[in-house]
């Protein structure tokens, strides 16, 4: 369980200051499907950037599991960024000189309950890339062995910002497809922050945000299907 | 982990760019390591060899023999040894000074082959033996008689074996020195032709462990207990000379190489390993602010900053480990003929090379320790910052908008304008070109300055002072001058400050062949009467007087303190010598009118031997200067192309990182339509400044270096030498430079070649 309270982050702006987040309170079970949507500067990735504990938040606590991650030193945080979560960027950010089977591996190993990078392979559908290169793989294929690296340790909540912003459609299908899946088979629990409102179709859960507030939560009654979605 | 599997493929990718750096630390612990196991085994074999071959403490000649040595050693509580040399012509224009073996005092100590067992055996300097191409087992003849070389030998006070002691360099081509037993040398006395042989007669002394000169006695002591022991030679046998070790001439050579070795063995390698850590830090700072994102989003999957840190750690430490490595075992492997060379040059025993384990451990530890600590500053540098700045990628801050501003690039024309700029955006890599040029150059003129210095100091400074061709020193003062040559007086002396041992000359007016010249080339006069006293430039650089200071000195022979203020000094760089007008001499020592000790000449004189004390022949010592030069010019050769090698390494790691900084730029550049040959003279030829300017700088370093070394291993010496570099050896030391420079400029340049312009406009556009 996630909760946020009270929530700011705030940016001194010449003599004034600026919230990337105003005091915004949130609670996400376990395993929920979030989608984020909001345009540039609405304080999205901020959000996910505190979730995910690489940045602090000024005012507010962030309870995961009941431990404030707010309150937690560098150290800590690190392994709880080690041991719960998995991070998805717009920008795959694989290793150009480590194989797609290397690239898995290198998180692969910070988790003694870390699934097997091959297995994990074939379940993205990338077992006869292993040993290529990421300068050898398209943009989807590249993000899907980014997704297989964020997944192979086992987290309990995977963070995607923009997974598809640098994607075409059928990429970017094949990308949400793996999302759904590991969100339902795995319960893993998912946020995804992004431009595309279509995405927004597939979750449990909408956020829409704008200048660092929540502008509006819907819960959608029915869900579509990742090939489902189009835009 | 995985991540270390990168290691190869970068090594791999940028291949040139980390077998350079490799070469530098190869380059940096090579010299670490062998310098310093030279400088330790030639201090080892310089101690042992003392110690073995019990070198005397004291020389004296005497005008009369002393009575019983057994009993005067009993006194002294030392041992005291005669022992008589032959000057030999064992072939034209070939000197072998033949030692009589001696037991107690200066024993030769076996190099190699056997001790003496006959009187027809003889033992040979191994230099000399190898210039003559004799070998142990051969023959050679002495005045009718054969003897056979059973070995090889080195004696303590002869470590540096030169004909004279004025001499400063060895030429065993046509100097040696041999022992043989005490019976061969009386019969060689007796059978010496009167022409050209000398026989000389000396006492070594040495004193027993816990009376004198040991470690525990202070100067003072000792020049207690020396002074009563010369009153005592002068009193009872007529003192000629007394020559204590720390004055002898053919030990303080090797002191003086050591002492210069040993300030080398620090300073090159440290400049070496200052150069890569500066090179290292930027080529580590450039991989770094490429991989900030991927830095970040390690850090965002969890691994700790102490995780990113090992694995960024792990390429530099390798370099270092492999360069280290290499380099130690290099180091090792070159230190063994190095200390061949030096062992042959000063015949010192070559004993098992010891291999200090400390040094080989330096060697590997050193680099790794100061480049381990330099990656860990530059990886820390990105490591500290937050996960989310990182992921930002890295971002320059934009200081040299300011100096851009301040010089008003705008003004400029469009080609100009883009190197300023780079320039300006450039300069930490400019400030390492400009300073890895000024060591290349250092290096690269070492030799022209080593070899202009000594051709000026040696060929024409030296025949243009001493104009004689022979140097007679008779053994008693002369009153009649029966031969032809200019006459002078000479003695032995002491300064009251510091101690130094120098010489105090008395020479005629308007001396022909010993010319007095001051620094503007002024022949300075010493009149008749006058009190004219001119000091040597060493004496002067040595105590750091000059004319109107006084100069005070204890005479050897009759121990009286004397003042003298000083006139002038004349630029002579081989001697710690004052010089006064012959008849101030004589009467300031109070000694007969007229009277002289030496005699100058430039005819050869046929003086009875036993009247000699020694003989100088200037021909000879101007054809070992010949061969020494030679000699010095092999290594030259070598010093300059480790330079250029250098300074290839240095600037092909700059330019290839600048390439890649401004890939880019490069590609649409190229997009534009400039051609290759354009790009890289916009780009490349940034560096045409500093190269210029740490040419320029160089020379001074050089200088200061040099004179900094010099003064220090000069110090146990009577001698300095003027540092000289010709401009013709400038100009040809800078082209050697820069066709190196330019060299490495085009090999960089084909890199702008490979720049493919559409991944770099897709990542532009990204």
């Amino acid at each position: 369980m996630l909760e946020l309270t009270d929530v700011s982050r705030i940016y001194p702006s010449g003599e004034s200051q600026f919230y990337a987040l105003n005091h915004i309170d949130l609670t996400i079970p376990d395993g929920e499907f979030v989608v984020i949507l909001g345009p540039s500067g609405s304080g999205k990735s901020t959000l996910l950037n505190l979730i995910g504990g690489i940045d602090q938040p000024d005012t507010g606590t962030i309870l995961v599991n009941k431990v404030d991650v707010a309150k937690m030193s560098d150290r800590m945080l690190t392994r709880y960024r080690r041991h719960n979560l998995g991070f998805v960027f717009q920008f795959n950010n694989l290793i150009p000189d480590l194989t797609v089977r290397e690239n898995i591996e290198v998180t692969a190993h910070l988790s003694s309950s870390a699934g097997k990078p091959l297995q994990l392979l074939d379940r993205v559908g990338l077992i006869d890339k292993a040993d290529k290169f990421p300068h050898q793989l398209s943009g989807g294929e590249q993000q899907r062995v980014s997704i297989a690296r964020a997944i192979v340790k086992r987290p309990s909540m995977l963070l995607c910002d923009e997974p598809t912003g640098a994607l075409d459609f059928k990429s970017s299908l094949s990308v949400l497809q793996l999302l759904e899946e590991i969100n339902q088979q795995d319960k893993t629990t998912v946020l995804i922050v992004t431009h595309n409102a279509a995405i927004a179709a597939m979750a449990d859960r909408v956020i829409r945000m704008r200048s660092g507030e929540f502008t509006e939560i819907t819960q959608n009654s029915v869900k579509a299907r990742a090939d489902e979605v189009e835009w | 982990m995985v991540l270390r599997k990168r290691i190869p493929r970068q090594l791999l990718k940028h291949k040139g760019r980390f077998i350079s750096l490799i070469f530098l630390i190869f380059l940096g612990s090579m010299t670490l390591t062998m310098l310093n196991m030279v400088v330790t085994n030639l201090q080892g074999s310089f101690d042992w060899l003392t110690e073995v071959g019990k070198a005397d403490d004291i020389r004296v000649w005497t005008l009369n023999e002393p009575s019983n040595l057994e009993s005067l050693g009993k006194i002294l509580n030392a041992d005291v040894e005669a022992r008589t040399a032959v000057d030999a012509k064992w072939q034209d224009d070939i000197t072998l000074r033949v030692f009589e073996v001696n037991y107690s005092v200066d024993q030769p100590v076996i190099l190699d082959g056997n001790a003496l067992q006959r009187d027809s055996d003889i033992l040979l300097d191994p230099a000399f033996a190898a210039m003559q191409k004799l070998a142990i087992g051969d023959t050679i003849e002495l005045a009718g008689r054969t003897f056979w070389i059973s070995g090889y030998m080195a004696l303590p006070d002869y470590i540096y074996p030169t004909h004279f002691e004025t001499d400063l360099v060895t030429d065993p081509a046509s100097f040696g020195v041999a022992v043989v037993t005490k019976r061969a040398i009386m019969q060689l006395v007796s059978d010496a032709p009167a022409e050209d042989w000398t026989v000389d007669r000396s006492y070594g002394i040495r004193f027993h462990p816990g009376f004198a000169l040991n470690q525990e006695t202070t100067e003072n002591q000792s020049q207690t207990i020396y002074q009563d022991l010369k009153d005592r030679f002068k009193d009872r046998y007529g003192l000629v000379r007394w020559l204590e070790r720390k004055d002898n001439i053919r030990i303080n050579m090797v002191k003086s190489e050591i002492a210069g070795q040993k300030a080398m063995s620090k300073s090159l390698p440290v400049a070496i390993f200052m150069i890569n850590i500066v090179l290292l830090a930027s080529v580590l700072w450039r991989m770094i602010r490429m991989e900030f994102q991927l830095i970040g989003t390690l850090r965002a999957q969890g691994l700790s900053k102490m995780e990113v840190l090992r694995h960024y750690l792990t390429l530099p430490l390798t370099l270092a480990v492999i360069g280290g490595i290499s380099g130690t075992l290099g180091g090792i492997g070159v230190a063994r003929p190095f200390l061949v060379y030096y062992t042959q040059f000063f015949a010192l025993p070559l004993k098992q090379a010891q291999y200090d384990p400390l040094i080989i451990l330096s060697g590997t530890l050193i680099p790794v320790l100061l480049l381990g600590l330099t990656a860990t500053y530059v990886v820390m540098r990105a490591v500290k910052l937050p996960p989310k700045t990182l992921m930002r990628g890295f971002r320059r801050k934009p200081k040299a908008m300011f100096i851009e501003r301040l010089f008003r690039f705008h003004n400029l024309k469009f080609a100009m304008k883009f190197r300023a700029r780079q320039m300006v955006r450039s300069a930490g890599k400019l400030f390492g070109a400009a300073i890895g040029v000024a060591f290349a150059s250092m290096m690269m003129l070492t030799g022209f300055l080593m070899s202009d210095s000594y051709s000026s100091f040696m060929g024409d400074g030296l025949s243009d002072i001493f104009q004689y061709e022979k140097n007679y020193v008779f053994k008693t003062e002369q009153s009649i001058n029966r031969y032809d040559g200019e006459q002078y007086q000479m003695l032995a002396a002491r300064t009251l400050d510091k101690g130094y041992a120098i010489l105090i000359e008395g020479l005629p007016e308007n001396s022909q062949l010993l010319k007095l010249t001051d620094k503007s080339g002024q022949t300075i006069d010493l009149k008749p009467g006058s009190k004219a006293c001119i000091i040597t430039r060493v004496l002067a650089d040595k105590m750091k007087i000059g004319p109107g200071d006084v100069i005070s000195f204890i005479n050897d022979i009759d121990d009286e303190i004397h003042y003298i203020r000083i006139s002038g000094v004349a630029e002579i760089y081989t001697l710690s010598t004052v010089f006064i007008p012959l008849d101030e001499f004589n009467r300031r020592f109070d000694r007969p009118k007229d009277s002289f000790i030496g005699l100058y000449s430039i005819q050869t004189h046929h003086i009875p031997s036993e009247d000699l004390l020694l003989t100088e022949d200037m021909n000879d010592l101007l054809t070992s200067l010949d061969s020494y030069t030679n000699l010095m010019r092999i290594s030259l050769l070598s010093i300059g192309f480790f330079a250029s090698l250098m300074a290839l390494v240095i600037l092909y790691i700059l330019f290839s990182l600048l390439i890649d900084e401004n890939g880019k730029t490069i590609a649409l550049l190229k997009i534009l339509g400039y051609e290759t040959r354009e790009i890289r003279t916009l780009m490349l030829r940034i560096f045409d400044a500093p190269f210029l300017i740490g040419f320029i700088l160089g020379i001074p370093m050089l200088f200061n270096f040099y004179g900094a070394l010099m003064a220090q291993s000069f110090q146990e010496i009577n001698m300095t030498m003027p540092l000289y570099l010709s401009t013709k050896n400038i100009v040809s030391g800078f082209a050697i430079l820069y066709i190196t420079y330019v060299l490495t400029r085009n090999i960089s340049g084909r890199k702008i070649l490979k720049i493919d312009m559409t991944d770099v406009l897709k990542s532009i556009g990204e």
